[in-house]
């Protein structure tokens, strides 16, 4: 008895000692899948491919609980003239950068949550690009079939697309605008790796725009294959469009115009132009492009159809809450909302424009607009977030028409726009009148786009809000005030030395 | 076997005594009857009857008293017994003796049979009975009772042990000695016709150094420890606080346990926090600012050890298990708190934040007991100094506001309201004075109810040599004082123990806890504030109105009418675990056993929120009806086999100890919105879609469709080593390995240690006798433990592939993966001493720790550059160092009337020693802690006042020198200027949210049978976050109602003003006032609070016994009466906050600023 209940035990434990590690080595995270599994393989990089659309739009949202595309629009937009913050319903965070504070700080302001949710995708894109070439150098590739090749190529593509088009944000957010010394303003960093030890400082404004028109012009060539997905991933057209405005950005202010920029504005433009796929929507659809749509019955949300979108967030599965900043709304007992149009451009739309349909009075008696108004509350949007359409581009090349003194062509495209709204068509305008038209127009067909607030100063332009908008005194940024930028979030500057601040 | 003779003046004493596997100790009297037949076998012939009774000492385990001199007298004996009882036996060998005997507790008394003397003449005035009460060492006990009960005389002995008693008639009597620490004495005495002097020896009771401690793996003695270890007894713990949550009755009894339960109001709460000598981890400090936890706190607590079975970590993916989940403290025999390395480190890498092993009640081989402990009382509703404005009030709070308001932006307003004076434009925004008037409504006395607890614990227990058993079933009710939330729990435990020979034995036990829980589901409780008193909840006809309509601020505004929600609306808490255990345990030979423990554990958790589509919420956002319904499983398999040798060579005594444990968990959870439900059709099925009830994401499936699920194995092999030289010297040692998949292949595993040894003085010589030292043990210990913190898989970056963009499917990057990850581990340093002094009037102990907590896992925030906003690293090292003790006197002691004190507090001092960039960057409003800091420190922007001229709050702002050095200080009207340069450094450290220092004061007063015990809790030099000052006291006045000024509390009003505490309504309203990290929103934490008053009484008297009644208790019960708060608090309960779980708390539970419940309880036990 004795002698077999020692050998028991011993056995016992024996044999539990010896099948731990393979017991041990087979738990496997349940939830998650490993980096190395995923990216190895075709329908892997398409699924990161995707999630690199998620982050510009996650409803879970971006590295601080808010959407990348939220963020973004309260910087593009809030910073030009078309609303007014109501400071009842306002924080300080929320009017950072409309009141041009341009907070250092996360708890105080959003541009270190643009600054770290750009990264983060951008990270993400570099880590599906390096995926990809590793990918296409092995076996693997070959054995993929033509349309699976081309398929491959265009995620490449539209990874390209997604770093220039967080580049480009960032710069027109972090760095001066490009008409005054490119070369020697910072810009962004040009993180173009997914290495953690690659911590680089600023490049000069000139560097970044320079290294956004390779990705646009590489993703287009990379796409150039099928034009097989919607409006709602990038394309070589959504490329080209993008590229139209980089080169009109480029392409400095009316009096000092940089004729090359303006002229590649032009060329992308006639480009996305002449794709017969697209056109401008007319009449009642385009009407309904904005409309409020409560109840859904549009199918709005459903923005793969939509001719004239070019490139727009999926928001059906609930989106980016860009919404929720516009609307005034009783949500559990009190109001929100917090910006509504300023009362400087509603007075700006002449009787008959039909982009005044963009615009409702809602229960509460509140103005507001209807461009993200189809959920029936207020947290997700569902109507797309529209980042390029085909009005855009005709603006685009009108502006850069008026500047290389092609007053004609530029008259022609802007009555393109004006006409459509209803309105009866200019006539006689050139030089500096038919600029300020130009820039009129893409004021309100691009209000509440995230146009609005770079519109100014890269034209050399202040933004100015009269008093009316105000509560009493006229606002006033001039192109070439410190604060056009906003500051380097200080946390980025303490973890990265490289890094210069925007002194304000 | 073994014999122990010691001489005694006048009497000699004999102890015979098998040694068992349990050490023999100093003054080792203490003998567990439980251990020894109570039948003897024996079969002498015409022996002498020292030697029959040293037989039936070794049989027995009994004690003889008797001098030579009265064995000299009596005829040796022939005693031939099978399996007799002791009494028969003695009554055999005391046959035709000129002695007798008499039997008390353990001891027979030996006295010789006196017959009157020759010249014998009764004295009428009777004798003077004189005598000294001795302990074991000859050393006089002063304060005994001394009672002769048939006299009704009673008496207690001076400073020198003496009592003495005039006028004893001749007569034969019992003398009954009584003194606390030791076994009552019933001396037998015969009064002729002289004085008597006499001698009687009390023997110890229970020695606290032979107290059995149970550490987990192995039972010790009190004596053999060299850590920390307290042990509480369940007796002590019921007499308290009345609740279903263990660690609410231990707050204020164990020194180094900081117990906290900010939701105690709330009876369906997760239970309370408890915290083993400060925090030693870095989870829990709050969340960063991008939202996450720096790791979550949910998951840090000791490890919970019952019965020797180790409790699963979790009881859902991040929720810890609490002591609320594993026992009904009606089973609960005693619970022990091992605090240091040498108790914990065999735990390895779970013991870091401390084990707590509960010890349930087992059967005892003397036939059945019935215990019934019944209880039932009131719950009256504690909200402190919070009241809500009445409609008047709030009235004129709007008035200032909306004032204010115009003076400043005037211009704005004309535009805005179409008006052009104050009049028309506080006409539009303010509600008729008429309507105000007329309609105000107290919400708060609807919200805040009178309730009920009751209890009934029922056990029946008992046993043969054989087997024993425990078998306890208990019910608890207990209905808050906040509307519509109670918890019914019905629990059983059944512990049977079986020893079929002396080789093999088994224990096995199940424990059920079954939880029916309901919370307020029409957010009553968190949306008091948004009831605005004018807005009247009725109709005309008496009947709630479905929904508030109203204006505001000129503004129309709808609100949900909780009193018509709750008719309909519900939200209930169900929980069900089930814990199985079965232990076998061998004796291969005397010096070595083996023990295996296997155990099962199992536990489902339901919560299910229902939102009719009659109500506001359910009807509003088009939902038409939700449903949401969480549910979590875990279950866990464990088992541990262990090799126990122990053997003594002469004064050399080792224990050694090896042992394999292997186990597993799993754990999942599950959760689902759905939306489109019938009116009172709460089934998922009958859905028409996913979606909240505040239907912004229908047909979503992020929020809506949720589910976690994982699976954890740990490995370990551990070992133990005690060793003892003449009880009197001890040493220990153990070591444990841990395989965890919680880390990489390279990481996995980690190895333990400790050492300790301790010496008990009072054994030596030089203290042998002394009457002032009972007893005296020092005793020093080091070593490690570990915690395996965190989510599975650190050590990958992993994509999270559960999303889709445009109907496709699409992965996100969810962690970066860090390669390097391992163990969190602490060294910790114990030094302590244990002592009994003058008879144990006075007893206690004293402790210093020093903990250090290195390579804490900590999410670090990263560089924009490297695209993931953080990483888990070994980053941290803590700090936490800190002194306890525990004090117990015996003050008063006369033969009717005791009156004892225990006392005890803790000072703990944390501080951040390393962490990533030097300081913890938690901060979700700015929030850091810098190393050298308490790592549950605070950072806000100092509020110093109110500028008398503007009525803006004034905030410091400090001045830095180019060096970086604070030259000075001015005051700025906002917090958007202190923080203008974005410099951390101007949020200043206001203080920790853990306390310095905390404690209990328990007295207890008896009077005969009556019995009142006062326990006092305290805690001070911790801060609190103020949620109700935050979120209702004055900012927000136009839109919600609001908690009254209390006093000190004064308004700036007027231009000029200088004593004003708070700043203009306008200023609070706008601007950055409202920001947790304005400092205004801490209070002092210090607090005292009469947590528990009991008054008792045991019921006597012959129609007990007739009944069958062995014992019968009826008391009268109150708890949290009253606290002493610090001047300036604001709420209903000052009880700090668990691990810095700041900025969590209080997010609309329906425990909201219910405080902790006052009870008056009653209740009854009776045990058959």
């Amino acid at each position: 008895m004795k002698r077999s209940s020692i050998l028991y035990t011993a056995l016992m434990t024996g044999v539990l000692f010896t099948s731990c590690k393979k017991e041990l080595d087979a738990v496997q995270p349940l939830t998650y899948i490993s980096q190395q599994g995923e990216l190895s393989t075709l329908s892997g990089i398409l699924e990161t491919t995707n999630g690199n659309y998620v982050n510009l739009a996650n409803t879970d949202g971006g590295v601080f609980g808010v959407p990348y595309a939220a963020v973004f629009h309260n910087i593009s937009e809030f910073r030009g003239n078309t609303v007014t913050a109501d400071l009842g319903l306002t924080n300080a965070q929320q009017r950072d950068a409309y009141s041009y504070v341009n907070s250092g700080l996360s708890t105080t302001g959003y541009g270190e949550y643009l600054w770290k949710d750009s990264y983060f995708l951008i990270v993400g894109v570099n880590t599906t690009l390096e995926a990809i070439e590793t990918f296409k150098s092995g076996a693997q590739f070959l054995q993929l079939t033509a349309p699976q090749q081309s398929q491959l190529l265009h995620a490449e593509g539209e990874n390209y697309f997604l770093r220039a088009f967080a580049l480009f944000n960032l710069v027109r957010v972090f760095g001066m605008p490009y008409y005054n010394a490119p070369g020697t303003n910072l810009g962004v960093m040009l993180k173009l790796t997914s290495d953690v030890t690659d911590i680089p400082g600023r490049s000069t404004v000139q560097q970044t725009y320079t290294q956004i028109v390779s990705d646009l012009k590489q993703g287009a060539a990379y796409m150039s294959g099928t034009g097989s997905q919607s409006n709602i991933y990038a394309n070589k057209e959504a490329a080209w469009a993008l590229l139209s405005r980089v080169y009109l950005y480029m392409g400095g202010t009316f009096t000092t115009p940089d004729a090359n920029s303006n002229q590649m504005a032009v060329t992308y433009a006639d480009s996305v132009i002449q794709e017969a796929a697209y056109s401008l929507l007319q009449g009642q659809e385009y009407v309904d492009m904005f409309a409020a749509d409560e109840s859904g019955t549009l199918g709005r949300a459903d923005v793969k159809g939509n001719v004239e979108v070019i490139f727009a967030l999926d928001n059906s599965q609930g989106g980016d809450q860009i919404n929720s900043m516009y609307h005034y709304l009783n949500y559990y007992g009190s109001l929100t909302g917090g910006f509504y149009p300023a009362a400087s451009f509603l007075s700006s739309l002449q009787a008959g424009d039909v982009r005044s349909q963009f615009l409702q009075v809602n229960s509460l008696g509140k103005t507001e607009t209807t461009k993200y108004d189809v959920s029936p509350n207020y947290v997700y949007g569902y109507a797309p977030t529209i980042f390029l359409r085909l009005a855009e581009v005709f603006l685009n090349r009108a502006e850069a028409e008026v500047k290389s003194g092609d007053n004609a062509d530029a008259l022609s495209d802007l009555n393109v726009i004006h006409t459509r709204a209803g309105l009866s068509a200019l006539t006689g305008l050139s030089g500096q009148p038919l600029f300020d038209s130009v820039l009129a127009e893409r004021k309100i067909e691009l209000a509440f786009e995230g146009q609005n607030g770079f519109d100014y100063f890269r034209n050399g332009l202040p933004m100015t809000r009269p008093s009316g908008d105000t509560g009493g005194t006229p606002f006033t940024i001039q192109a070439t005030d410190p604060k056009v930028v906003m500051q380097i979030p200080f946390d980025e500057i303490s973890t990265n030395p490289k890094l210069v601040q925007n002194n304000q | 076997m073994n014999l122990l003779v010691l001489f005694k003046p006048g009497i000699k004493m004999m102890l015979i005594m098998k040694l068992t596997a349990v050490l023999l100790l100093f003054a080792g009297l203490h003998v567990s009857a439980a251990t020894y037949s109570q039948k003897i076998t024996m079969s002498e012939k015409n022996a002498p009857l020292e030697k029959v009774f040293k037989e039936i000492g070794r049989q027995t385990g009994y004690l003889f008293f008797f001098t030579d001199e009265m064995l000299s007298k009596a005829k040796p004996v022939s005693v031939s017994v099978r399996d007799a009882s002791l009494k028969e036996v003695l009554d055999i060998c005391f046959k035709d003796q000129p002695i007798a005997f008499s039997i008390s507790g353990t001891t027979v008394v030996i006295q010789v049979k006196e017959s009157p003397p020759a010249d014998f003449t009764v004295q009428p005035t009777g004798q003077v009975l004189k005598g000294v009460v001795k302990d074991e060492k000859g050393v006089p006990i002063a304060g005994a009772s001394v009672e002769i009960s048939k006299l009704n005389l009673g008496t207690a002995t001076n400073g020198k042990g003496e009592f003495s008693f005039a006028g004893i008639l001749a007569g034969s009597y019992v003398l009954e000695i009584s003194f606390v620490g030791y076994e009552n004495q019933g001396q037998r005495i015969t009064v002729w016709d002289k004085p008597l002097n006499v001698v009687v020896y009390l023997r110890k009771a229970d020695s606290k150094l032979n107290e059995v401690v149970v550490t987990g793996y192995s039972n010790k003695t009190a004596g053999e420890l060299t850590g920390s270890v307290q042990r509480i007894s369940g007796d002590v713990i019921r007499s308290g606080v009345t609740s279903s949550d263990v660690s609410s009755m231990l707050q204020g009894r164990v020194t180094g346990l900081y117990i906290t339960n900010q939701s105690e109001g709330d009876p369906t709460s997760t239970g309370g926090g408890v915290l083993v000598r400060g925090v030693s981890s870095i989870a829990g400090l709050g969340i960063d600012k991008y939202n996450e936890y720096v790791l979550p706190s949910t998951t840090y607590g000791p490890l919970i050890v019952v019965d020797g079975v180790i409790m699963p970590r979790e009881t859902s993916p991040g929720q810890a298990l609490t002591l609320k989940d594993v026992v009904n403290p009606g089973d609960i025999a005693s619970i022990t708190t091992l605090k240091d390395a040498s108790a914990t480190a065999i735990y390895g890498s779970r013991a870091s934040a401390g084990v707590i092993v509960i010890t349930t009640k087992k059967g005892k081989a003397d036939g059945l007991h019935l215990n019934l402990d019944l209880k039932y009382g009131l719950n009256v509703p504690n909200r402190g100094n919070i009241r809500f404005l009445s409609g008047p009030e709030l009235y004129s709070y709007q008035k200032i506001y909306y004032t204010e308001n115009w003076n400043n932006n005037q211009q704005a307003l004309e535009a805005q309201y179409g008006v052009t004076n104050l009049d028309d434009y506080l006409n539009i925004v303010l509600p008729s004075l008429q309507l105000v008037q007329d309609s105000s409504f107290d919400y708060q006395k609807y919200g805040f109810v009178h309730s009920y607890s009751k209890q009934v614990n029922l056990s029946a227990s008992g046993g043969t040599d054989k087997t024993r058993y425990y078998l306890g079933i208990g019910y608890y009710n207990e209905q808050s004082t906040g509307i519509d939330n109670g918890l019914a729990r019905k629990t059983f435990r059944i512990n049977i123990d079986n020893t079929f020979n002396k080789r093999l034995s088994f224990s096995a036990a199940i424990n059920g806890i079954f939880d029916d829980g309901t919370r307020d589901n029409s957010n009553f409780g968190s949306s008091i504030y948004q009831l605005i008193p004018w807005v009247y909840p009725y109709t005309a006809s008496g009947q709630p109105k479905s929904q508030l309509s109203y204006t505001l601020g000129g503004y129309p505004t709808t609100a949900p009418n909780f009193l018509y929600d709750k008719q309909y609306n519900y939200n209930t808490i169900r929980n069900q675990q089930l814990y199985g255990s079965l232990r076998i345990n061998l004796n291969i030979t005397d010096w070595l056993s083996a023990s295996s423990t296997n155990s099962f554990n199992l536990g489902y958790g339901k919560n299910e929120l229902y939102t009719d589509a009659r109500t506001y919420y359910g009807a509003t956002f088009g939902a038409n009806g939700g449903l949401t319904d969480n549910t979590s499983y875990y279950n866990s398999e464990l088992t541990s086999n262990v090799l126990t040798f122990h053997k003594k060579w002469g004064d050399h005594s080792f224990k050694l100890l090896g042992g394999q444990e292997y186990g597993t968990s799993e754990n999942e959870s599950t959760g689902i919105n759905v939306i489109g439900l019938k009116p009172g059709y709460h089934v998922i099925n009958l859905a028409q879609n996913i979606g909240s009830v505040y239907g912004y994401s229908t047909g979503i499936k992020n929020g809506n469709i949720l589910g976690d699920e994982y699976t954890s194995v740990l490995f370990s092999g551990f070992g133990e080593m005690g060793y003892s030289y003449k009880d009197k010297y001890y040493a220990s040692a153990s070591v444990r390995t841990d395989a965890s998949t919680n880390f990489g292949p390279d990481k996995r595993y980690a190895t333990f240690y400790s050492g300790g040894a301790s010496w008990i003085v009072s054994k030596e010589n030089f203290l042998r006798g002394n009457a002032i030292v009972n007893e005296w043990k020092l005793r020093a210990n080091y070593g490690t433990s570990g915690s395996q913190n965190g989510n599975n898989f650190f050590t990958q970056t992993l994509y999270n592939p559960g999303y889709t963009y445009g109907g496709q499917s699409a992965a996100v990057v969810a962690s970066l993966g860090n390669p390097s990850i391992g163990w969190e581990t602490t060294r910790s340093l114990g030094i302590g001493t244990d002592f009994s002094l003058f008879h144990d009037r006075v007893s206690g102990n004293i402790d210093y720790y020093n903990r250090l907590s290195l390579n804490l896992i900590q999410k670090v925030p990263l560089t924009g550059a490297l695209g993931f906003p953080g990483q888990y690293q070994n980053s941290g090292n803590v700090l936490n160092r800190g002194w306890e003790g525990m004090l117990s006197t015996v003050n008063i002691r006369s033969r009717d009337f005791r009156w004892t004190t225990d006392f005890n507090i803790t000072f703990n001092h944390n501080k951040l020693l390393k962490a990533v960039g030097d300081s913890l960057d938690i901060s979700t409003q700015g929030y850091y802690i810098q190393e050298g800091e308490d790592v549950n420190s605070v950072k806000a922007v100092k509020e110093v006042g109110v500028d008398p001229t503007s009525g803006n709050p004034l905030y410091q702002k400090l001045i830095f020198d180019a060096k970086g050095h604070v030259t000075g200080s001015t005051n700025v009207q906002s917090i958007g200027e202190v923080l203008a340069e974005g410099n951390d450094r101007q949020y200043q450290n206001i203080g920790s949210l853990q306390p310095k220092y905390f404690g209990g004061i328990t007295n207890t007063f008896t009077y005969k049978q009556l019995s009142l015990s006062i326990l006092l809790y305290f805690q001070g030099g911790n801060i609190l976050f103020n949620q109700y000052r935050f979120d209702f006291q004055m900012n927000s006045v136009a839109d919600y109602n609001q908690i009254a000024y209390i006093k000190g509390q004064s308004l700036w009003t007027t231009p000029g003003q200088k004593n004003a505490t708070e700043p203009s309504l306008y200023a609070q309203a706008n601007g950055d006032w409202w920001n947790p990290l304005n400092a205004h929103f801490y209070d002092n934490g210090t607090y005292l609070r009469i947590r528990n008053v009991r008054l008792s009484y045991n019921l006597t008297g012959a129609f007990l016994k007739k009944a069958g009644i062995s014992q019968a208790q009826i008391y009268a019960s109150g708890d949290n009466l009253f606290a002493v708060t610090h001047k300036g608090f604001l709420g209903s309960d000052p009880s700090g906050e668990y691990a810095a779980d700041a900025f969590q708390q209080d997010t609309g539970s329906v425990g909201f600023g219910l405080g902790a419940p006052r009870k008056y309880l009653f209740g009854l036990n009776i045990t058959f």
